[in-house]
């Protein structure tokens, strides 16, 4: 049974200024939408809850995600996913490769069946065969969503979200916001979105958290 | 101190300490044999002191070096600056600039050699006067080896000049200087006027230790000195040289006194240099707040000028040695090349036949050294920068640590060291060597991969993070190919330096450990143009290819990955 | 946690921090004692089985190709014929031989030192010799020592006036003589009163390597030699005063060298504002055309260099009417070297017959034999005497004219009167 992301009386500091301060749950399957201006800590509660927060900070409260207590445990076994304002595939592996990298392994699972995992997302999003290309031959579009196919393939049990919309055009946010929102929505898991535009908190269609 | 500041002064900082302290010792050591004045001074310094002092010539001989010492950075950072400022990034320009990093390569003996084989009266310069004149006999000038250093000087700056342009070039992106000078521009400057007023008060600090380096190097140069440097008298860092081989024990006290005369001396010019830096500074402010009178012909005029400069000093220098090494080229083949004849009457290669035949055990020697302190270097500066990109722990102040080994005239600490080495029973050997080797190699492999970490964006370690990767896996999965083409500028780097040290091999190994080097420089003893025209090259041949590799190399291994170039 | 773990891990630490300490100080103050069983010269038979795989490590300089060359076929003929690896370690000075082992021995490094051999002579030698660094008496217990006849040539037990005791074997000879371009020159001077006029007649047309160089100090000692005993009235005095240790007489029988010097100064090439660093730049000087007499020390200098085209084919080459510098070199074998037996081996192999002759046949090398001339077979001297008829070659009437030199103090005195007279830049009197 899924019990979603809980925050409890989570403080941020720097130095001896607090930040923020929140506690709250988030279902799963429902987007929870921080906004604030800028300097407000938003993307210093993201990384926080990723496992990054830099030293220049002091944190308290716990972090809980399902029914685990997440404060001492490493970043890349919280389970947790990021998705920035850029789509940030990695330049060096070609399309295949960076859907292949976070890629959950099952047991007794041959290449030839990942590889076939991964054709399948990518006809999923409309992008079958494009294994081989080099990321930074694809357009802005198609970069994100090859991006949010890697988060998903990772299997992650929560999904932080930082202004991942800001970078596109008009055209292109409507569809990669609804495509995002319902992935997460299938999935089942809880998410954090940090935005300044409120017409994402609006698609987001979740509790909404003004710093 | 953190631990990894600890760590780089144990591996930096001791055997510098040592080697200077062991090196520095005899001066301060009582003697029988050495005549002194006596009097008032004579009870106050040791006599090797006094005996120094009263070398007839050896103010000039500091001077020399303390003038060269601040001329040669003048001028280079003069040069490059106004290249930049008259070039600013358009596609001239950066044909130019990628043609300094072959001549980075070339080493300083060779290039002080080229320059030498080109103006000297009887050099390829005279004969073209010659042919067109019609001389019989060579003219009877000093240029080369003149008494005020002029030859030294030039020498220096045709190599420096490249350096600081790759640092500056390096330095530039995180300036945004199209911004700084459009905008100037629209307040009425021209616009090689507005690079200088706006961007190069903030690129000279990002280009402030490679110049200290560069005096402490331009004040305490052995090679080039002995090629192209005044004889009479010579300047410290040769008459150093000189006594330090002498046999008898004497001189070797005189070294040592010497040794720190020449530290006083390089810690003067950058102490000079300092105070230099504070007038400009003061004097800069009112200068560029005096406004742009607009299009006041003196305005105009001053900005052609420097534009002009720009524009010709920098590819001049190149040409220069680029000329030069087509001259050593030409006297490597001709064995009969009388004045003044333009071109050689007798071809052969027998020069080159003779010196492959020998070139297998020195170039076994230098890319094995090179190998192995290239690699030490290069794990020791990865192994830190990870440990402190993980515990986000300041790096500030490495950097001057690093310099270290750059700060201290090389022929100070290094007798030092093969002291040490030899009371630690440490024969020569290749390993020691590399360890010599390693002091120099590091700082610069450090610095260019610390600029890669320090430009990484962080983003793609967190994301990698989160889908699941450790902390190893990151470093050797992400970290690593993203910084695949500082890693290969850092590798190639420290290879070229490796190969074209002399004096680390030529003491840690006794003479016994020959590389191309090592080789070259003992054939300059012997004088004959041709062989060591082809030495020189051989010299040469290895760097610049790590440098076109270095080129060449991220362009191949990312063909197919655009975002990687 | 308790306050034993506590205790014990101080206790760690301290033992490491001590170990460390002790590893430290011992690196700096280690003496090390020798453990070489002393050495039976003249048991040749013991000496050559055990020098049978050792390696020798040769320091000479390495500056000439044409010598490289002959000692790489020596060491072949080591390796094939005495089963000992000879290493030619080429060095840019012999003088860094010498600060090598000095430096070695004030290391404590008694038994494993850097050389094996080093060919020295003068200077270098008595330094040496003085500082009991090298290895003997053994020279003379050299089956080939015999054959250079000691008792005829003195000079062959003689290093600069400085007795070999048997510490060095010899193994070269050379002269100096002077040579000039005939195109541009008719009559070179012959005398060193001549050789004044026609600089100051002819200024830019000579000058000579920068002391301490090793041929410019030889120039200076020739002319010191020269003018000394045309001022005196006896010339045995002249020469027993310079085969002893320089004396307060220095000033007097040195005053007319520095008068010529003076005199010639400003009418040297470049007016002496700079020198040439060694001969083989003097040379190139010469073939450039920038001066037309020049000089070497060695007798085949002109022969070999236009063969390799580093001098026209009109030089011509000479010696002074009253005899020119001549001496012999020698290799040393170091105390603390680790293939003595290698090294004596060595020696007594370039003294034999077949290599002094391979050596004088090539005229491309800068030496004379040390054995006496009768050594060799009626083949060999019948080849040595056309040799002696090659253009641009000095004739062996000529090279009879031998001076000897000056005991190596007069050397260093002359070099530091030199240097602080000229080296300073202006000429100046020196100081009194």
């Amino acid at each position: 049974m899924n019990t979603g992301l809980e925050l409890q009386d989570v403080s941020l500091s720097v130095g001896s200024r607090q930040l923020l301060s929140l506690s709250c749950t988030i279902a799963p399957g429902e987007v929870m939408t921080v906004m604030g201006a800028s300097g407000t800590g938003k993307s210093t509660l993201l990384a926080f809850i990723a496992g990054f927060l830099n030293e220049a900070f002091t944190a308290e409260g716990r972090i809980v995600l399902e029914n685990k207590a997440l404060n001492s445990v490493p970043a890349e076994q919280r389970r947790i996913g990021l998705l920035f304002q850029d789509a940030l595939l990695f330049p060096h592996l070609s399309v295949a490769e960076n859907l292949k990298f976070g890629l959950v392994r099952t047991a007794g699972e041959s290449r030839k069946d990942r590889d076939g995992r991964v054709e399948q997302a990518l006809e999923a999003i409309s992008l079958g065969g494009f294994g081989d290309r080099d990321p930074a031959s694809l357009s802005g579009g198609q970069q994100s969503r090859i991006s949010l196919m890697r988060l998903l393939l990772s299997e992650p049990q929560a999904i932080l979200l930082d202004e991942p919309f800001s970078n596109l055009d008009m055209q292109l946010r409507g569809e990669i916001r609804a495509l995002t929102f319902d992935s997460i929505r299938a999935a089942n898991i809880p998410a954090l979105l940090v935005t300044h535009d409120l017409a994402d908190a609006q698609a987001a269609g979740g509790k909404i958290l003004a710093l | 101190m953190t631990w990894a500041t600890r760590f780089l002064f144990f591996v930096l900082g001791a055997p510098l300490l040592l080697g200077s302290a062991l090196a520095l010792a005899p001066a301060f050591t009582q003697t029988s044999l050495v005549v002194n004045s006596t009097g008032q001074m004579g009870q106050l310094l040791p006599p090797a002191f006094l005996t120094l002092l009263s070398t007839p010539g050896i103010a000039t001989s500091a001077i020399t070096s303390l003038v060269s010492g601040l001329l040669t950075p003048a001028i280079s950072l003069a040069i490059v600056f106004l290249f930049l400022a008259a070039t600013q990034g358009n596609s001239i320009g950066n044909a130019i600039a990628k043609l300094s990093a072959p001549v980075l390569a070339i080493p300083h003996a060779a290039a002080a050699f080229a320059l030498a084989l080109l103006l000297a009266p009887s050099g390829v310069a005279s004969r073209v006067i010659a042919s067109l004149l019609g001389w019989d006999l060579p003219p009877d000038y000093l240029f080369i080896n003149d008494p005020n250093g002029l030859a030294l000087i030039l020498g220096l700056v045709l190599k420096e000049a490249p350096f600081l342009l790759l640092i500056s070039l390096a330095a530039l992106p995180s300036l945004g200087a199209p911004r700084r000078v459009a905008l100037a521009r629209t307040l009425g400057y021209k616009p090689t006027t507005a690079w200088l007023l706006t961007v190069a008060p903030v690129l000279y600090p990002l280009v402030r230790l490679p110049l200290f380096a560069v005096i402490v190097f331009a004040s305490s140069a052995v090679d080039v000195a002995l090629i192209l440097g005044p004889s009479l008298p010579p300047t410290l860092s040769v008459r150093l040289l000189e006594w330090f081989v002498a046999p008898e024990i004497e001189s070797r006290q005189l070294a040592s006194a010497a040794a720190l005369l020449q530290l006083v001396v390089s810690l003067s010019a950058l102490g000079i240099w300092l105070l230099f830096e504070r007038v400009v500074a003061r004097a800069f402010a009112p200068l560029a707040a005096r406004g742009a009178s607009r299009l006041s012909a003196r305005r105009v005029t001053y900005d052609t000028a420097l534009t002009a400069l720009g524009n010709a000093l920098l590819p001049l220098s190149l040409a220069f040695i680029l000329i030069g090494i087509g001259a050593l080229m030409l006297t490597s083949v001709g064995t009969e090349w009388r004045y003044p004849a333009l071109v050689p009457s007798v071809w052969s290669t027998q020069q080159w036949t003779s010196a492959l035949s020998e070139w297998r055990a020195p170039l076994f020697n230098a890319t094995m050294i090179a190998l192995l302190s290239v690699t030490a270097a290069l794990a020791l500066s990865l192994f830190m920068l990870e440990a402190q990109a993980r515990s986000s722990v300041s790096t500030a102040r490495i950097a001057t640590f690093l310099y270290l080994p750059l700060l201290v005239p090389q022929v100070v600490f290094i007798s030092g060291i093969a002291i040490l080495a030899e009371r630690a029973l440490l024969r020569p050997s290749l390993t020691l060597v590399a360890a010599g080797h390693f002091l120099f190699v590091l700082p610069y492999v450090y610095l260019t991969l610390q600029g890669g970490y320090a430009r990484f964006d962080t983003r793609w370690l967190m994301l990698a993070r989160t889908l699941g990767a450790s902390n190893t896996v990151c470093f050797w999965r992400i970290r690593l190919p993203l910084l695949s083409t500082q890693l290969v500028t850092a590798v190639m780097l420290g290879l070229a330096i490796s190969l074209s040290l002399y004096l680390p091999t030529q003491i840690l190994g006794a003479g016994r450990i020959p590389t191309l080097t090592t080789e070259a420089i003992a054939l300059v003893s012997s004088g004959n143009r041709s062989t060591i025209g082809t030495w020189a090259l051989l010299q040469s041949a290895l760097p610049t290819l790590c440098f076109m590799l270095a080129l060449v190399l991220p362009r191949l291994i990312w063909s197919r990955r655009k975002g990687m170039l | 946690m308790g306050n034993s773990s506590a205790r014990a891990q101080s206790a760690k630490k301290t033992l490491l921090v001590a170990r460390f300490a002790i590893f430290w100080f011992s690196i700096l103050f280690s003496v090390n004692a020798s453990s070489q069983q002393p050495i039976d010269v003249d048991n040749w038979q013991k000496i050559t089985d055990d020098a049978r795989g050792q390696r020798v490590y040769f320091h000479a300089w390495g500056g000439d190709t044409e010598l490289n060359a002959h000692l790489t076929w020596i060491a072949q003929e080591m390796l094939s014929r005495f089963g000992v690896e000879l290493i030619h370690v080429k060095l840019a000075d012999t003088s860094s031989a010498v600060t090598r082992l000095i430096a070695e021995n004030a290391a404590g490094n008694v038994e494993r030192g850097s050389a094996d051999l080093i060919w020295l002579n003068g200077e270098n030698f008595s330094t040496l010799k003085r500082a009991n660094l090298l290895f003997g008496p053994w020279a003379e217990a050299q089956p080939n020592f015999a054959l250079v006849d000691a008792h005829r040539y003195p000079e062959m037990r003689q290093d600069f006036g400085v007795k070999t005791e048997g510490f060095e074997s010899p193994w070269t000879r050379s002269q100096l003589i002077f040579y000039y371009d005939s195109e541009r020159l008719i009559e070179p001077p012959r005398t060193a009163e001549a050789l004044k006029n026609w600089i100051k007649e002819n200024p830019g047309e000579f000058t000579y390597p920068r002391p301490p160089a090793f041929l410019g100090t030889t120039l200076l000692k020739q002319l010191l030699v020269e003018l000394a005993v045309n001022r005196s009235q006896s010339s045995a005095e002249v020469e027993s005063t310079f085969s002893l240790p320089v004396t307060a007489a220095f000033d007097t029988f040195s005053a007319p060298l520095w008068t010529f010097l003076d005199e010639i100064h400003s009418a040297l090439l470049r007016e002496g504002r700079h020198f040439p660093q060694s001969g083989t730049q003097l040379r190139a000087a010469l073939y450039d055309r920038e001066i037309s007499l020049a000089f070497a020390f060695s007798p085949n200098e002109v022969v070999s260099s236009i063969s390799r085209n580093e001098l026209a084919a009109s030089t011509k080459s000479y010696v002074f009417d009253s005899g020119t510098l001549s001496n012999v070199s020698f290799v040393a074998i170091p105390k603390n070297a680790p293939s003595k037996q290698g090294a004596m081996l060595v020696s007594n192999f370039l003294l034999s017959p077949e290599v002094q002759f391979r050596a004088a046949i090539n005229a491309k090398l800068a030496s004379e034999p040390v054995l006496a001339f009768d050594n060799f077979t009626p083949e060999q001297q019948a080849a040595l005497r056309v040799n002696a008829q090659a253009p641009g070659a000095v004739t062996p009437t000529e090279l009879a004219r031998k001076i000897q030199e000056p005991h190596p103090s007069w050397t260093n005195a002359i070099e530091r009167e030199w240097l602080k007279r000229y080296g300073g830049g202006a000429p100046s009197k020196g100081d009194e």
